[in-house]
């Protein structure tokens, strides 16, 4: 997926700047402090808005969409997994999150977290271009573990994934940070996810260190 | 589960059409529906059956309104009454009587006033959305309430002129709280046909209903538009509300108690909302009908007993399913 210098105007504010990014198949990670834009780059791509300038190169194939923010419908989760008639096979991705039991269940009645993973057990089942909007908030560590290993093995999609959670980044095959609108760095995590530009991305001191061959990020 | 309940509400319906072909201002006994004679055969023919499948569709109808409404407006207390819609087409429906004043045939206004009533349904509703679309849950229904005083108030206007330049003009006042009295068989095709049409629509699309119900995001991700897939459904809504209350006058809250119970029995998605609310819809109508008309020894306006019905259906959802967070 290429984006070619899109600029978005809110209202009176300049929400994305002349952004430039590609997308490559595979796990790609947005990271950006709240209301740098990340939403609204998103929200370009299936084309619910509309930028003022530049376009957008997506490739061939169904786009899917986990939002931040839903309805929790009283319906149940089968009904919410057919929502939209796309008509896919949702076991493999269902038992990838071990939700298989849940289909019965009131979706209204899930936890947060319980709801976000159908959501996101949904768009992968059905998006060759598969877009989440933090995903990560919500849940557990042991399902937010499980998402990353999991985003991680999937290579013949596009995902793309916004967040501001910086492990989550670790897992990606490109990350873009995103500051204010415009893009600051991107590319491979290990080049992107430095000491200098994650401190320059949140504003705050950001150290990278080693503990038992993972690297961590504290602050 | 939904075996038993499609079985369970065609005998009720069933029963209840005919128990709405008994009962009415006018008793016609049991005997006289297998073998019609003299002035029943004239009362069933002319009157009776036509009235009783008009409400029986009716029913059908404002429920299935009051179904699709909610989901995509996301709000359960949501109906063609609450929103406005309904009392939008009163006032268009009544402001076609002005067009006598153009010495328009008295025999036209059958005709043009579904037409006006349409118009003004459907102003009244994109008012109340835009009113309450950005204020939640809350917004729509109070930006309804608003919606219906000021179209209630121009009305109040409407009849008190009408009835001083028009006195061969019938007292409206029943009307406007809804009366299913006399429809005649030419009432009831159009009727059929957009019952009809909406319930199919609504069936053939309910994944569709359900998703725009779930996320904006998700939707136009699949390619739908959710705004203009929910202005399709607010056209289709006004007309259908419109054409009904040119006919019988605001018949309200069907739409919030029919779904209501489908959802609390068979769960909320659109699948089983529009089918089942179609299904219970008529019942429900036909027997607050026979209430309404006639067997307390008077006629009530059947908005009076549905509101008796809907109130503590509208303070349980307040109360608890908001607050819950359920819908």
């Amino acid at each position: 997926m290429l984006i070619s210098a899109i600029s978005v105007k809110l209202g009176d504010r300049l929400v994305l700047r002349e952004v430039n990014v590609e997308f490559v198949r595979g796990l790609n990670v947005i990271l950006g402090p709240n209301g740098s834009g990340k939403t609204t780059l998103l929200r370009c791509i299936i084309e619910m808005l509309k930028p003022q300038t530049g376009k957008i190169e997506v490739e061939a194939g169904e786009k899917s969409y986990a939002p931040a923010e839903y309805f929790g419908a009283e319906m149940s989760v089968l009904d919410v997994l057919l929502s939209g008639d796309s008509r896919r096979e949702y076991t493999p991705y269902l038992e990838l999150f071990s939700l298989q039991s849940f289909l019965e269940r009131n979706f209204s009645s899930l936890s947060t977290g319980e709801k976000r993973m159908v959501l996101i057990a949904k768009a992968l089942a059905e998006g060759d271009v598969v877009l989440m909007d933090e995903p990560t908030s919500g849940l557990d560590l042991k399902n937010q573990v499980k998402l990353r290993e999991v985003l991680g093995t999937i290579k013949h999609k596009v995902i793309v994934v916004s967040t501001h959670d910086v492990s989550f980044a670790q897992a990606a095959d490109r990350v873009a940070l995103l500051k204010c609108g415009r893009v600051i760095a991107q590319g491979e995590a290990e080049r992107v996810l430095t000491e200098d530009l994650l401190t320059q991305l949140y504003e705050v001191r950001v150290r990278r260190v080693h503990v038992d061959g993972k690297t961590l990020f504290l602050t | 589960m939904k075996k038993t309940w499609t079985l369970l509400l065609s005998v009720l319906l069933f029963f209840s059409i005919l128990a709405a072909l008994i009962f009415g201002e006018v008793y016609v006994p049991p005997s006289a529906l297998l073998h019609p004679h003299g002035v029943y055969s004239v009362i069933l023919e002319r009157i009776r059956i036509p009235t009783v499948l008009a409400a029986a569709a009716i029913g059908t109808s404002l429920a299935v309104c009051g179904a699709v409404m909610q989901m995509l407006l996301r709000n359960p207390l949501m109906d063609p009454y609450v929103s406005g819609t309904a009392s939008g087409g009163a006032f268009g429906a009544l402001l076609s009587y002005f067009l006598l004043a153009f010495n328009l045939p008295f025999a036209y206004l059958v005709y043009v006033s579904p037409l006006i009533a349409f118009a003004f349904a459907l102003l009244s509703t994109l008012i109340t959305i835009a009113v309450g679309r950005r204020t939640g849950v809350y917004g729509l229904v109070v930006g309804g309430v608003v919606v219906a005083f000021i179209f209630s108030s121009a009305v109040t206007i409407l009849t008190t002129l009408i009835s001083t330049r028009f006195p061969f003009v019938p007292s409206v006042t029943f009307w406007l709280q809804g009366q299913i009295v006399v429809v005649g068989w030419r009432s009831d095709l159009g009727l059929f046909a957009l019952t009809a049409i909406l319930v199919l629509l609504g069936v053939k699309q309910a994944r569709r209903i359900d998703l725009v119900a779930i996320s904006d995001e998700m939707s136009y991700a699949r390619g739908i538009n959710p705004n203009t897939y929910r202005y399709m459904w607010v056209v289709l809504v006004s007309l259908v509300s419109g054409y009904i209350v040119s006919l019988v006058g605001i018949v309200g809250f069907v739409g919030i108690i029919v779904p209501h119970i489908v959802r609390r029995i068979l769960g909320g998605s659109t699948t089983a909302l529009v089918p089942y609310s179609a299904l219970l819809g008529s019942p429900l109508l036909l027997l607050a009908n026979i209430l309404s008309s006639g067997i307390f020894g008077t006629v009530i306006p059947v908005t009076a007993i549905t509101s008796l019905v809907a109130a503590p259906i509208i303070v349980y959802v307040m109360v608890r399913g908001i607050a819950d967070k359920r819908y």
